[in-house]
């Protein structure tokens, strides 16, 4: 039976109305309990303050990778060769018995033993601008509050550990900066830390001329500003441009981080655009960041998809299999959960342009790492890759599924927004058991 | 007088299909389709029908190729496969085939004026010349550094050329299995991100065999490839770049396939996004006055088509055969016909030929 949320009827019938969740008893005696920790963390807190104490001593990391545009499900984890939508390419074996993908990735294939896939993802936006932020915010349908992008959610849930590093870094091409967007209802302080083009933060370095005693005395001069400013404002903006700072000094302490890479490590991760982010996202991960996420542009093929994928497809093979392997050799891979995704998959139809357009009703979503099963297969398509058969997963499951892998238990655990208590993962969706250890 | 064509028929194909091409006898028009199948249509008689398919392909079959004198058909497969068929039996048997000719996608066919070598080359980066009889490998040509998209044959000489992803163009000594000359063709390839954006998409010789012309775009982004239709000649004998022409707007992207006519124009199209293709005669002798678009001096163009993706000229030197994607072909999400199917695309075939003779056969 495919089960799919039905976004229309749960318009009226099943959206989560801020009175429902005053409503629920749960909830209103979580919330009765909680009422007196608002404001000690930004605008969104969480309604078990003793649960958040020990998410942020667990050493549980997440390595969040964003093909933004959409990869062709066909051209990579759900391959249907010599079949009508199939695509030009051949299949090829994995180490997993009678599992096969693409034969543009065959470092992938070499390690289909550790991954999870499911390839029965269905999902509701067909289009980027709302596709990108509602599958990131683990958003089946609207749910009247704009929840946080899954890295500020986890920086939220589990904090920076022992790390002073910002607890969520987003490695990408093109420009960095704070991303307070991501946050969502948590408030700016769980935005993302971006590394644009594999480059430190702008004035990552003292001042060679500046003394020790000078910065010290600027630090003075600044924080007695933001008390200025903070003064008669909502204290948490005030105070996530605190954290924004003191997290960026601790960045300026591990320039090494920046440093130009090992030759070897380009070697194995590539040397192009995703390899060199992908490689400082491991440096990331080893430096104790919590969550990073690496971004790759570019697969929005609607034209010429098949030569693009051609040559996108062993660039991203190469990179993402080196990174799962570096962090298992590294003994990192059974506390870093490990996600590969984008926002839907792409048309089985091909278009004139011999591309594929958007489509997030039949794709695949692969996983690894801390809390999750290795060697398994979920969902399937049927012959032609058109629809899912059987049970499909929404985004909804897999934030469930996620939470969970990281020991968070996303059917009990809240967020406070206001004092109202919200579902961390969504009421309709639950983890998907078939993948987690 | 300007030029005029008529559409004579169209053949409409239910699947999608990337090439056709004319038989050299000119009775069937052979195209290859998405799911390892050839498909020919009888061209004589006034009826166009629809024959047997030639089975034992997998995946894309683009690559199609004929002997001059003999009636049969070599073909290629994106899976690497390379096979001989009688194309005039009712139920056409498979005479030789290679299943892995090339690691991968095989991207073209040409074969020598004489019949008796062909060569093909494809994504192994590879270009590997046949006997037409059995089917052996005789040669293998190592120079290029990525797949390789198209081939020619200097009609005289017999030297064979072949043109890449990355824009270049080599000729080869085929008695030395050796690079002779190269040509830079790297206007038509961008890098764009992670993707290897462009490529030699076709190449032509001049009738006089002076120039040779290869096609593609002028690059402008990845993803959802743009660029502009670009058409660059190269002297033969000094290899400098001669003739420039762009054939276009961003939109319609790619030469996809060019041919001179017997009229003495090059024939050329252009598929873009979709729903945008043009049919493009280019006087390559004229030179763009200064103050002229590059527009107004073709002296031919049709953009009513959808997707062109391939051309072929007739033996009788008038007719040719344009292959389409039908409109409407895009669209994001699930677009289910009326009894809740999902349905693909498919090719219109357009046969064609110059008004005058149209009204001469009247």
């Amino acid at each position: 039976m495919n089960r799919r949320i039905n976004h229309q009827a749960s318009s009226q019938k099943q959206l989560c109305t801020p009175a429902q969740h005053v409503m629920s008893r749960r909830r209103l005696l979580g919330s009765t309990a909680a009422a007196g920790l608002l404001g000690m963390g930004g605008l969104g807190g969480l309604v078990q303050p003793l649960i958040a104490d020990e998410l942020s001593q667990s050493n549980k990391q997440v390595l969040f990778i964003w093909i933004d545009g959409g990869m062709s499900q066909l051209e990579s984890w759900d391959p249907k060769p010599n079949t009508k939508f199939g695509g030009p390419f051949r299949s090829i074996q994995t180490t997993l018995p009678g599992i096969r993908i693409s034969e543009l990735m065959p470092k992938t294939a070499e390690i289909m033993h550790l991954l999870a896939l499911d390839r029965g993802v269905t999902t509701v936006d067909n289009s980027h601008s709302a596709g990108v932020p509602r599958i990131q915010r683990g958003d089946p349908k609207d749910r009247g509050v704009i929840y946080p992008y899954f890295g500020s959610a986890v920086a939220k849930l589990m904090g920076q550990g022992n790390s002073p590093l910002p607890p969520y870094i987003w490695v990408k091409p093109g420009s960095g900066g704070f991303k307070y967007q991501d946050a969502g209802f948590l408030g700016p302080r769980y935005g993302a830390l971006a590394i644009g083009d594999g480059q430190p933060p702008p004035n990552l370095l003292l001042p060679e001329a500046l003394s020790h005693d000078d910065n010290a005395a600027r630090n003075r001069l600044r924080n007695f500003a933001n008390a200025q400013y903070a003064a008669g404002r909502n204290p948490t903006f005030g105070e996530a441009q605190s954290f924004v700072f003191d997290s960026a000094q601790a960045l300026m302490n591990r320039q090494s981080l920046f440093s130009d890479p090992d030759p070897a490590d380009v070697e194995l991760y590539g040397d192009t655009e995703l390899g060199r982010d992908m490689l400082i996202g491991r440096k990331m991960l080893e430096a104790g960041v919590r969550f990073v996420k690496v971004n790759s542009y570019g697969w929005d093929t609607h034209g010429d998809n098949f030569n693009g994928h051609a040559s996108l497809m062993p660039r991203f093979d190469q990179a993402f299999s080196a990174v799962v392997l570096d962090l298992e050799q590294r003994g990192m891979l059974d506390n870093t959960l490990v996600i590969a995704m984008s926002e839907f998959g792409r048309t089985p139809r091909i278009n004139g342009h011999i591309g594929r357009d958007h489509w997030p009703e039949a794709w695949s979503i692969v996983m690894t790492g801390t809390g999750i099963r290795r060697g398994v297969v979920i969902g399937e398509t049927n012959k032609t890759g058109t629809f899912v058969e059987n049970d499909a997963h929404d985004i909804g499951d897999f934030f469930h599924t996620w939470f969970t892998a990281l020991g968070i238990n996303s059917l009990e655990t809240e967020y406070l927004n206001n004092g109202q208590p919200l579902p961390i993962a969504h009421d309709d969706c639950k983890p998907i058991k078939e993948l987690l250890t | 007088m300007p030029l005029t064509f008529d559409t004579t028929e169209t053949i409409t194909p239910t699947t999608q299909r990337l090439s056709a091409r004319f038989t050299p006898c000119g009775k069937y028009l052979i195209t290859g389709g998405f799911e390892g199948l050839l498909y020919r249509w009888s061209l004589i008689g006034d009826e166009r029908t629809e024959l047997s398919v030639i089975k034992g392909h997998h995946g894309w079959v683009e690559a199609i190729g004929f002997h001059p004198t003999e009636s049969r058909v070599y073909s290629g497969d994106s899976w690497g496969g390379l096979a001989c068929h009688d194309y005039s039996e009712e139920n056409p048997t498979t005479l030789w085939s290679r299943e892995f000719a090339h690691d991968g996608w095989l991207r073209a066919i040409t074969v020598g004026a004489d019949g008796s070598w062909l060569a093909s080359c494809g994504k192994d980066h590879s270009v590997q010349c046949w006997k037409t009889k059995n089917g052996k490998l005789t040669q293998r040509l190592v120079g290029h550094e990525t797949d390789v998209y198209s081939l020619v044959v200097h009609s005289e000489s017999q030297s064979l050329v072949s043109g890449d992803a990355h824009g270049k163009v080599i000729a080869w000594n085929r008695k030395k299995g050796v690079p002779e000359r190269k040509f830079d063709a790297s206007e038509l390839f961008l890098q764009h991100r992670l993707q290897d954006v462009g490529g030699v998409k076709c190449m032509a010789f001049a009738p006089d065999g002076k120039t040779l012309f290869v096609g593609g775009t002028r690059p402008k982004g990845g993803g959802n490839v743009q660029g502009v239709p670009l058409i660059i000649g190269f002297d033969w004998d000094s290899g400098e770049e001669v003739f420039q022409r762009e054939l276009g707007v961003v939109g319609d992207v790619y030469v996809h396939e060019m041919q001179f006519h017997s009229n003495g124009y090059l024939m050329a199209v252009t598929s873009g996004n979709p729903g945008t293709g043009q049919l493009l005669f280019v006087d390559t002798n004229a030179a763009v006055k200064e103050g002229e678009s590059e527009e107004s001096e073709l002296p031919y163009r049709n953009n009513k088509l959808s997707n062109c993706h391939s051309i072929s000229l007739h033996p009788d030197g008038q007719q040719f055969a344009v292959t389409t994607t039908s409109k409407g072909s895009n669209g994001n999400g699930r677009r289910l016909d009326k009894d809740g199917n999902y349905v693909g695309n498919h090719s219109p075939i357009y046969l064609m030929q110059p008004s005058n003779v149209a009204n001469e056969k009247q």
